[in-house]
């Protein structure tokens, strides 16, 4: 920046400042997500990866990577709650196309299709949508095995029979090997409450620093322009 | 949204869930004593966008039954509604067995809406007996024979989630939940009983405290980001 004909200001420590602060409210936000997701089912923590050269880059050289260690289960005592006790998703198909979610929380419909609670259909490890032969007189009814494997009780001849295999994929879709089904439980999200707000109060001074530099930068070039720039 | 505004209004949104969610749980604990009454759930779904959305869903398990001694009372052990018709001929659905006999002499729910089509208890019956399977009968004197005046009908849904609230204790059949459809030689009726409400007081607590806890921790959230923004707006020299 040019002031006055031949005055050199330099004015990065300005922008420095302000995309710091930027960067700042970004990771606070990232902190926000995790404080929502704590109580909700199926919720992975977010976590924040700073690359070097962010004082650059500002809110660009910021990335986010998740956190796949298995979450908090809570036993529910429905049958068609199931929760992944390692590391994997369950694959839903809606229109929007196919997702992948931690969040087991199932139900059937009339005609015996496995659904999310948003009305998604939950896929088979062969990629179908799952679909009961038999529609239980109850949920009961309903069985799934560590492995993932669902079947229903039929009335009529007194046996369990198999239906499909929940699919669990890992996050790049590949069909996982050994997962861990749990029926009747929930996994709550694996965050933790304290740790982020004690996570959050670094980035909060750090906010706060960034501000008072940017005062004393600015209360320099207005000097500068004052003093400088007066006749006397 | 990645600005203050949008952080302030995710905590803002979850909080006023939260506060959704603790509808649910106290009108779950208020129907604790309401014979035949199924909790709610209000499950939130967090979308990958952060926004948030909900869903009910009902907990049809059993209900412990409680021994009452009052014959007109009925608890059913296992599945399926008992049909009931308004004085207009609206049939709903309904769990809760305290049942009484009206002025005309029909067995009724304690609103008046009559039990399955309608079942005439005579004026000077000795002893009601309702067998496992909702046959009534009727003795008009310890000697004189057992009498059959009707059945107690019982009926199933395909999918008894899609039923929604009706009038008091009942529930409406739906498109959702599919036609009513009678169970046949069943032994799920329990005379001088009634199912008590299946609301676990613990799990409701225990729900609670973890909605109380992120409530308070998306507020406390809101109130750190608007010092934020308090500070970001007022960027000039103090």
């Amino acid at each position: 920046m040019k002031i006055n004909a031949g005055i050199r200001y330099i004015d990065n420590g300005l922008v420095a400042s302000l995309k710091a602060m930027q960067v700042q409210s970004t990771l606070i936000n990232l902190s926000n997500d995790n404080v929502t997701g704590f109580d909700k089912v199926g919720y992975q923590r977010k976590e924040a990866v700073v690359s070097s050269f962010t004082e650059y880059l500002g809110v660009n050289g910021i990335s986010t990577t998740v956190d796949d260690k298995v979450g908090r289960l809570a036993a529910t005592g429905n049958p068609l709650d199931l929760a992944i006790a390692t590391q994997g998703y369950f694959q839903t198909r809606s229109a929007d196309g196919i997702k992948l979610t931690r969040d087991g929380r199932f139900k059937l419909d009339k005609s015996g299709n496995l659904l999310t609670l948003e009305d998604s259909k939950v896929l088979a490890d062969n990629g179908t949508p799952i679909k009961l032969s038999i529609i239980p007189e109850n949920l009961g009814g309903v069985v799934v095995n560590s492995k993932g494997a669902l079947s229903v009780f039929n009335k009529s001849t007194n046996k369990l029979e198999h239906v499909a295999n929940i699919g669990v994929v890992d996050s790049n879709g590949i069909v996982a090997m050994n997962p861990e089904v749990k029926q009747g439980y929930n996994e709550y999200s694996n965050v933790s409450l304290e740790r982020e707000f004690l996570g959050m109060m670094p980035v909060i001074r750090n906010f706060d620093a960034n501000r008072q530099m940017f005062l004393i930068e600015s209360s320099n070039l207005s000097k500068a322009i004052s003093q400088l720039g007066s006749s006397s | 949204m990645n600005n203050l505004q949008g952080i302030i209004r995710k905590s803002i949104n979850n909080t006023t869930t939260q506060f959704d969610k603790m509808g649910y749980i106290a009108n779950n604990f208020a129907n604790y004593s309401t014979t035949g009454y199924k909790s709610v759930r209000f499950e939130q779904m967090l979308s990958e966008d952060g926004y948030l959305t909900g869903a009910v869903r009902t907990d049809y398990k059993q209900g412990s039954v409680q021994l009452t001694g009052n014959p007109y009372d009925i608890a059913i052990k296992g599945d399926g509604f008992i049909p009931v018709v308004s004085q207009t001929g609206e049939v709903q659905y309904t769990r809760d067995g305290s049942f009484k006999v009206s002025k005309d002499g029909y067995l009724t729910t304690n609103d008046d809406w009559l039990v399955g089509g309608g079942i005439k208890i005579p004026s000077n019956v000795y002893k009601l007996t309702i067998k496992s399977d909702g046959t009534v009968t009727s003795m008009d004197s310890s000697q004189s024979p057992e009498t059959k005046i009707g059945t107690i009908p019982l009926v199933q849904f395909k999918n008894s989630e899609g039923l929604v609230q009706g009038d008091n204790n009942k529930l409406k059949a739906t498109d959702e939940s599919g036609e009513a459809s009678l169970i046949k030689n069943h032994d799920y009726i329990a005379q001088n009983s009634l199912e008590m409400s299946n609301t676990n007081i613990y799990d409701s607590v225990s729900d609670m405290l973890r909605l109380n806890a992120s409530m308070i921790a998306s507020l406390r959230m809101a109130k750190i980001v608007d010092d934020m923004y308090n500070k970001s707006v007022n960027l000039r020299q103090s």
